[in-house]
């Protein structure tokens, strides 16, 4: 009996200092949490001696970099690679040629051109050994004693394992085949052949941009490397984004619930726009400006039509195409109706679009003619639809050749050049700023951008904005005010 | 007769065969247990492993003696440093060379260390297993501290690649024995918290006292060693029985299981017996730290391993057991063969053995108590 009273108290007293302790904790949480936020702080690494004196030498275990430089291809760290993961070929010049190899820092003659020096880091164990041997203190893992000569990089992710291989070695094929080379790229060239044939056998080929029209196509997009499409989502003709353009968050909220009540009500799109105006004014928020957006959303005015042509999107699926221009015959496809700006027209011309394609008439016509008895015809989409009418016709949009994923200045300025000179230029996409180098001022230009874009800036106006915020800051330098100009003058 | 048949073929109560693993968060790696249960009762056993072989042993045949050991560093993954320490005695063994004394201080640091934070993962997922979140995390906070002194010691936090046949990759880097004393005194305390929080309690002592006790035969008679035979009762300690290293120059207990809670080899024995080791450890590093010689590390690294032709067996005492290897050398820079005995092999192979009759529940606890990683018995 007493057995079973000394056991509860015991569970209760047990039970009671665990409390007190996890209590205790979570009272002195501030000094004794240990978690820290990853990516905005992050663990310190410890503080380390610089140099290589072996003495005071700590180590440090990140991504393996080569000075290749000072390289004397000596193949030592290959030799002492557990998992192999570096690879090493070198051509060695004929004696009586004149290659010069180089010196090393350490004042070493090179003897041997490295014509390969990769290191696979996604098979890299981080043993550290292939540092030790080195004479030349070439290769070592980047940060912490070797800071100087590298910043440390521990988080370098990839989407494709090919990212993790990295390859030190600069020689040119020019000196690779002055120093006697030609055998090794022949060699080379071969296998990249037989890698890439590889790639077509296991059937990866490049995508084909998506062809949603039944009749007979010419596929554009085939032959391309990764054509980006870009395609907005489906326009409806109202949505609850529409009630963004309301700046008071607390009328927003207001007109986002009245909105989805009367959405699940089944309501339609002018029952919706009179029940937000409705809860607004019972709420006593009903301002001039809601009211002018409200009515905007109900009847938009012709003026607020204004066409862009998205350079990013419509155009680069057409333009990475490598097909001549003269065999092309652009095919009428609904995501060509995406360049029209206004929602409610978009959504208007496909609805058309899709009704003409399934009862099979002419779809160019029942657009014109959808978006005529709507009044939401303007010059711009006439031009577009026109492009379509006269269907063996040149392309109306020049093609633009954009090769790399992040456009440089140079491709940021030959995309505009692509877009359709409009009567006054539409405000021009974010992307266009990636051109400036400098991250702050980027950031900044950027921010500006976002700053003028909400206040519905023109696109002279933005430019001027962004002119004078960069010159305040001193960071308008000669690049970014050359991308400034290209923007401004539509080029 | 064909209704006998039917009820008979309704009534009738077989054996249930229950897979647990091979993905289960309380089978410390990638392990496969087939449990022969007869209701909820366990009849018998069976591990099937092998789910993370990797072929160490075969790739020692193919790897010089410096590049085998980061392969090492895999097997016991939460006690590296042993494994390194394991397979450098042996190879020192085998070249015959005296190590400078500075070495054996600070592996012997770093060894005791290591011992420290792969205990506290063993004590922290073992109160995970039977349901204790808390001193899990507070154990892996602990760690963490340890985690970092190897880190600014040589660069890695799991796999270091740290001790060398012949001495060590680097020097202690400044201030480490300061930074290993503050984390001795700031440890101390923990280990008081941890009991009171887990090893105390009423709850974790219902779970753990007196179940799956591993009498003392039993456990020799299947290899088992370590903190899992010590915890029933049986004084069996490489650091003390035959003393590699500088261990003879410490003065340390070695922690017995004494059936304080229940029967003497309980699973709460073998808890325990992890929990005071730490405590011996802290005393070795102390004393270890208080005597640390200066002299170069690098001293007695041989330029090339080429040992003569022979063969060696070197015994360690890892966190987990007896840990030995086996080298043949035929004088390459290549050994003929290595084999490697694992510890936790020999401990999981008494599983089903002790764990006969018991709840399937108390196979967790069990399974927890001895403390295995699937990287060593896989290799």
């Amino acid at each position: 009996m007493s057995e079973y009273f000394s056991n509860i108290i015991y569970g209760v007293k047990s039970f009671l200092t665990g409390m007190k302790l996890t209590l205790d904790h979570f009272n002195n949480k501030k000094e004794r949490v240990a978690t820290l936020q990853y990516p905005h702080e992050k663990w310190p690494i410890p503080e380390r001696n610089i140099g290589f004196d072996h003495a005071e030498y700590n180590l440090i275990r990140s991504r393996l970099h080569v000075d290749i430089d000072d390289c004397i291809s000596c193949m030592q760290c290959e030799k002492f690679c557990p998992v192999d993961c570096i690879k090493i070929d070198f051509i060695k010049p004929p004696k009586d040629s004149d290659v010069d190899c180089g010196i090393t820092s350490n004042d070493t003659q090179k003897k041997m051109i490295v014509s390969r020096f990769t290191i696979d880091m996604s098979e890299c164990m981080y043993c550290n050994l292939c540092v030790f041997p080195c004479p030349e203190e070439c290769i070592y893992m980047v940060g912490g004693p070797n800071a100087e000569k590298h910043e440390i990089d521990y988080e370098f992710s990839q989407y494709k394992r090919d990212g993790m291989i990295f390859e030190f070695a600069d020689a040119t094929d020019d000196m690779i085949r002055d120093a006697g080379g030609d055998k090794w790229l022949e060699q080379r060239d071969a296998k990249l052949k037989k890698n890439s044939e590889g790639v077509e056998l296991m059937g990866i080929v490049p995508e084909a941009t998506p062809v949603q029209v039944a009749a007979p196509v010419l596929e554009t997009g085939t032959a391309a490397a990764k054509p980006v499409t870009a395609v907005k989502p489906l326009g409806g003709e109202f949505d609850i984004k529409s009630l963004n353009g309301i700046a008071d968050k607390m009328c927003r909220g207001i007109a986002k619930k009245a909105f989805m009540a009367a959405k699940r009500a089944g309501k339609d799109t002018t029952a919706i726009l009179a029940d937000v105006a409705q809860a607004l004014s019972d709420a006593g928020k009903m301002t001039e400006d809601i009211q002018s957006i409200l009515d905007g959303l109900s009847a938009p005015s012709p003026e607020a039509v204004t066409p862009v042509v998205e350079t990013e999107g419509a155009t680069k699926a057409e333009s990475v195409a490598e097909v001549p221009p003269t065999t092309e015959v652009k095919e009428f496809d609904i995501k060509d109706l995406n360049v029209i700006e206004d929602k409610m027209a978009r959504g208007t011309a496909k609805k058309a679009f899709l009704a003409a394609k399934r009862s099979g008439e002419d779809k160019v016509e029942a657009v014109r003619k959808a978006l005529g008895d709507a009044g939401k015809l303007d010059v711009a989409a006439e031009k577009l639809l026109n492009s379509f009418t006269s269907a063996a016709a040149e392309p109306s949009q020049p093609t633009a050749v954009e090769k790399t994923a992040e456009p440089t200045e140079e491709a940021a300025a030959e995309s505009l050049a692509a877009s359709e000179p409009a009567e006054d230029l539409p405000l021009f996409e974010i992307a266009e700023l990636n051109g400036i180098d400098d991250k702050m001022t980027r950031g900044m230009a950027k921010k500006i951008y976002m700053a003028g874009k909400r206040a519905d800036k023109s696109r002279t106006e933005v430019i001027a904005d962004l002119r004078a915020g960069l010159t305040e800051a001193g960071k308008l330098d000669d690049a970014t005010a050359a991308i400034l100009n290209n923007l401004e003058s539509g080029n | 007769m064909e209704e006998q048949a039917i009820a008979k073929s309704v009534l009738e109560t077989g054996e249930m065969v229950l897979n647990m693993g091979p993905q289960h968060p309380s089978t410390h790696g990638v392990l496969r247990l087939k449990i022969h249960t007869d209701g909820e009762i366990v009849s018998k056993i069976e591990p099937v492993i092998g789910y993370l072989h990797r072929c160490f042993e075969k790739h020692c045949e193919y790897l010089s003696y410096e590049q085998i050991v980061p392969f090492t560093d895999r097997c016991d993954y939460l006690a590296s440093m042993h494994m390194d320490h394991a397979f450098s005695i042996a190879v020192e063994k085998l070249l015959d060379v005296e190590l400078p004394e500075r070495v054996e201080y600070i592996r012997v640091i770093i060894a005791e260390l290591q011992r420290i934070a792969s205990h506290l993962v063993a004590l922290g997922t073992f109160g995970l297993d039977v349901g204790a979140i808390t001193p899990f995390t507070w154990a892996i906070r602990d760690r963490e501290r340890i985690l970092d002194l190897f880190e600014a010691l040589c660069g890695a936090r799991l796999l270091y690649n740290y001790i060398w046949p012949g001495g060590v990759s680097h020097d202690l880097p400044p201030k480490f024995v300061e930074r290993t004393l503050d984390f001795l005194d700031y440890f101390d305390p923990q280990i008081d918290e941890f009991n009171n929080l887990l090893s105390t309690n009423k709850i974790f002592i219902e779970r753990t006292g007196d179940v799956g006790v591993l009498p003392p035969d039993v456990g020799i008679n299947f290899g088992v060693t370590g903190p899992s035979l010590r915890g029933s009762g049986v004084n069996w300690d490489l650091r003390k029985n035959e003393p590699y290293s500088i261990y003879d120059k410490f003065d340390f207990d070695v922690p017995l299981g004494e059936g304080t809670m229940g029967t003497i080899g309980d699973t709460w024995d073998r808890y325990y017996v992890r929990v005071l080791e730490m405590r011996e450890s802290a005393k070795i590093i102390r004393q270890a730290c208080a005597q640390l010689p200066d002299g170069d590390v690098h001293e007695a690294i041989p330029k090339k391993i080429r040992p003569a032709v022979g063969e060696v067996y070197g015994r360690y005492e890892s966190a987990r057991g007896d840990v030995g290897f086996y080298i043949i050398s035929n004088g390459k820079n290549i050994p003929l063969r290595v084999k490697m005995r694992s510890p936790a092999f020999c401990n999981l192979s008494v599983l089903s053995e002790i764990a006969e009759g018991w709840m399937i529940s108390d196979v967790i606890a069990i399974l927890g108590s001895l403390d295995i990683v699937l990287g060593e018995i896989d290799r």
